[in-house]
């Protein structure tokens, strides 16, 4: 660029006017670099769970890199999704889930420094939602044992608020209504609710449901015909997280016959 | 030589879970194999029971028996190679809890730990699975050796079906090259049933190679088992090889949701450009978890955020998110 070093036209009369330095003056200062976020740009929520969930961030944090000293970050959409911890005034900012997504990366949030605001930085919160199949096994399998006649395993995946498959183990846990005997004089012992503290890396499990011992009444029978009368049966709630709660994601009634059992009702997802 | 392991169990106390309907991972041999300090092929010689414990299963008091069987060791596959005889100890509840049992005379492979002086299962419910007896030793790491002894196992005509499904679930969740490789061996060899049961196994990984076996399947069902179709339709759920699509889309148009159903799941998880013409043609679909796949899917491959809902938040906005693919394809394509 060529300096203006003399004396210029400038248009009103030919009175010269002090060399300009406002063009130097600019090319000097440091230039404004708007900010920029980075961070997950993924949260979960768990309906709230205090003591978080392992191998699911409730919780995450953002970095801001730009010019300045003095941040404040805000939330620009999706307040009734996350929240900032803390004034929100430093260079990094810790969110948490109070609420989850209703379309993708709906959460924007906005960090201004200096004077200079960030392009939103976008954020999905995803949850736990609801049971599907497990691609590996979709349908019961049914088998005959030697000492409770036969067990039937159901198995599940669980999918999250996308319809995908959550992408860690997590824990399942099971809770009973009351039992409903449908054979008269049965003596079948049905076990308390229980929980499983990890599912596989897929996040599938199954419900493992067994028959009884041949002294029982009535004696169960392993038959693939599945023509044998019925137990019992009592209302089953799913719940994930947590073995002591979390977010509801299935209910259904265990439904056991002398030679088979399955779930049936089942309502999925059941928040 | 024999070898006897002391087994000497006065009072059994267990703090494991039960119930009549127990929430289980399906079984992962690589932990199985990590957990086990012994790992050994033989032959059930004895069961007996040994009297009566109590055990405590998350604070339910259960009765049980003390079981005592004695195994014919041919070989071990991790740990001490002991020859001969030894003993293992475990316990069998009053109720169904699924604990293995062992059935006099079956060979198996066992998965067991030494707690003081004695051996039980390494897992109450993963103890063991079923192996065949041959001649021909396997080398390897444990899990390796483990991997081999199924893969020798699935290709035996010698097991029933139950014993053949136990050792093909054990393979297709086992994630390792050496399990695909012989997954897609079996596939090679197997007929009937069997083979669509492999093919399925590998589809529900992600493999392709076995895609056209299950693709094939479905689009004919001659004669096959309700049962199966439904097995093959649902192991599409793991499938999102992109080269899957054109199949894939000929699946969406058979006149069975269950099929489409994850047909579509499938299209969406390709991310595939080539996947959003027959995503679109799902827009009308008459199954609402068909048109969500269509419309997330949509919205995932294109990026467009603000139309890739929730399912909770499709199912409340259906027709807005409808109208706008629709006139989104309507605008791209027409």
């Amino acid at each position: 660029m060529a300096r203006a070093t003399a004396s210029i036209p400038n248009g009103d009369g030919g009175v010269p006017k002090p060399p300009c330095r406002k063009v130097d003056q600019e090319a000097d200062a440091p230039v404004p670099v708007k900010p920029v976020i980075s961070g997950p740009n993924t949260i979960w929520w768990f309906n709230g769970l205090s003591l978080g969930v392992s191998g699911y961030s409730t919780e995450i944090t953002l970095s801001a890199s730009g010019s300045g000293s003095s941040y404040q970050w805000s939330i620009q959409d999706g307040t009734d999704k996350v929240q900032i911890a803390g004034s929100g005034q430093a260079s990094t900012v810790q969110l948490s889930s109070i609420g989850q997504s209703a379309t993708a990366n709906d959460v924007k949030i906005l960090v201004t420094i200096g004077g200079m605001t960030s392009d939103p930085f976008s954020i999905t919160v995803k949850a736990p939602y609801q049971l599907g199949p497990d691609p590996s096994q979709p349908t019961p399998q049914y088998y005959s044992d030697a000492t409770y006649a036969w067990f039937t395993d159901i198995y599940y995946s669980v999918e999250g608020n996308f319809g995908v498959a959550m992408p860690a183990p997590l824990s399942v846990v099971e809770s009973f209504g009351a039992l409903v005997p449908d054979y008269s004089g049965t003596n079948w012992q049905p076990g308390p609710p229980q929980c499983l503290s990890q599912t596989d890396p897929g996040a599938t499990f199954l419900d493992h449901i067994g028959g009884e011992r041949s002294g029982r009444i009535p004696t169960p029978v392993y038959n693939t015909n599945w023509g044998g009368a019925k137990v019992e049966h009592w209302s089953q709630d799913w719940r994930v997280g947590s073995c002591g709660g979390g977010p509801r994601v299935q209910s259904d009634t265990i439904q056991k016959w002398t030679d088979h059992a399955l779930h049936t009702g089942i309502v999925s997802p059941n928040p | 030589m024999t070898i006897r392991i002391a087994c000497t169990l006065l009072v059994l106390v267990l703090f494991v879970t039960t119930g009549s309907g127990l929430p289980l991972h399906p079984i992962e041999i690589g932990a199985l194999t990590e957990k086990a300090d012994l790992i050994v092929l033989g032959e059930v010689m004895s069961r007996v029971r040994e009297g009566t414990t109590t055990i405590d299963m998350s604070g339910t008091l259960m009765s049980a028996e003390i079981v005592r069987a004695e195994i014919a060791v041919d070989r071990a596959l991790k740990g001490t190679a002991p020859t001969g005889v030894i003993s293992l100890s475990f316990a069998m509840p009053d109720r169904p809890v699924g604990y293995r049992d062992v059935v006099q005379g079956e060979y198996r492979m066992f998965f067991l730990q030494r707690k003081d002086d004695s051996l039980s299962f390494a897992d109450p419910w993963y103890g063991d699975l079923p192996a065949i007896r041959e001649q021909n030793p396997v080398s390897g790491s444990p899990l390796n050796q483990v991997t081999m002894v199924l893969g020798r196992a699935l290709e035996s005509t010698r097991l029933s079906d139950v014993e053949q499904f136990e050792v093909l679930d054990a393979v297709r969740r086992l994630h390792t090259d050496l399990s695909t490789e012989i997954l897609r061996q079996t596939l090679q060899s197997a007929s009937g049933d069997f083979k669509l049961e492999v093919a399925r196994s590998l589809v529900a990984r992600n493999d392709l190679a076995a895609f056209a076996v299950v693709k094939d399947a479905l689009l004919q069902q001659t004669g096959l088992p309700v049962r199966l179709v439904l097995d093959l339709a649902g192991s599409l759920n793991g499938l999102s090889d992109p080269r899957a699509v054109p199949g894939l889309a000929k699946l969406t148009e058979i006149n069975d949701s269950a099929i489409r159903r994850p047909a579509a799941e499938a299209l969406r998880r390709t991310g595939s450009q080539s996947a959003i013409e027959p995503l679109s043609k799902l827009l009308g679909d008459s199954e609402f978890r068909v048109r969500y796949s269509a419309v997330v899917g949509l919205g995932e491959i294109t990026h467009q955020d603000e139309w890739t809902p929730t399912i909770n938040e499709f199912e409340r906005n259906e027709e807005r998110y409808l109208k706008h693919w629709r006139l989104w394809v309507d605008a791209t394509y027409k």
